[in-house]
């Protein structure tokens, strides 16, 4: 078994038609005006694939966010008889209290896993070498 | 469902029959592969009524009597794919229902097995969950 994808996104959505998956706002970094800050929504929608005669299993799923604990919340990976299943998680109010990065991580039973993680960092002085700064360098 | 999925509606079906759009009538002419049919009959109106009119379940009932009777004349076969498309929104999940549809005989379709793999590959159950960061 194994995690095939993982994605974190702004919002996420299960098309009722056709059963795929859009994911809107794709995280690559957060940039908050100011700490302490509340991130609203986080999507993380994972896949995972199992092998000939594997079944169903318990999941976890690690959020690491800096400037707190480790947060665990268990998943179930139900895969009635398709060979892959998906979880979608949608996490609010994130409190988000100093830079990092902010990591969701599934976790399976055989310690296969999949993470998405995005860097935090503040808005107002976003770190060098990326868009953020590059923007505002050119902006000043 | 009498409404929609009807014994008889094949005598009383009308160029009007919300199952028989243009557009699902061109898509079944004009189609070359089976995963051109799919994508074309999933964003029909004629599916959307379907779906809209129907329950997965009494949709592999309609398809299970209709695919009983011999084709006689070309709305039927439409009206076959159009069901058969319909029948990809069925929750990956309700295991009961996928039961039936993979028990259904598909053989007097040209592409009704490919498109039962096609809609049975493509039903990925999704667990959704939803917390408050704590």
């Amino acid at each position: 078994m194994k995690v095939l994808f993982a994605l974190c996104a702004e919002s996420a959505t299960v098309d009722r038609t056709t059963n795929r998956v859009s994911l809107f706002n794709v995280f690559d970094h957060y940039l908050p005006p100011t700490f302490p800050a509340s991130l609203p929504s986080v999507a993380f929608v994972a896949a995972v694939e199992r092998d000939e005669g594997e079944g169903d299993v318990n999941g976890i799923a690690e959020i690491c966010v800096p400037g707190a604990p480790q947060f665990n919340y268990p998943v179930s990976i139900v895969f009635t008889e398709s060979r892959i299943a998906r979880c979608m998680l949608t996490v609010q109010a994130i409190p988000v209290k100093q830079e990092g990065r902010i990591t969701f991580r599934l976790v399976l039973p055989n310690g296969a896993s999949g993470e998405a993680s995005f860097m935090v960092a503040n808005g107002a002085t976003p770190p060098k070498g990326t868009v953020a700064a590059a923007t505002a360098q050119r902006d000043a | 469902m009498g409404a929609v999925c009807n014994n008889n509606l094949a005598s009383t079906i009308g160029p009007q029959h919300p199952m028989l759009t243009p557009t699902a009538k061109e898509t079944v002419l004009v189609a070359n592969t089976p995963t051109f049919l799919l994508d074309r009959l999933r964003r029909d109106s004629a599916v959307q009524y379907v779906l809209a009119s129907m329950k997965p379940p009494e949709i592999v009932n309609c398809l299970q009597s209709r695919l009983d009777n011999p084709l006689t004349d070309a709305t039927k076969l439409v009206i076959l794919y159009v069901l058969l498309v319909a029948l990809s929104a069925t929750d990956p999940a309700d295991q009961e229902t996928w039961r039936r549809i993979n028990a259904l005989d598909l053989s007097h379709l040209e592409w009704g097995e490919v498109l039962k793999r096609l809609i049975r590959a493509d039903a990925i159950p999704t667990t959704v969950s939803s917390i408050i960061f704590p």
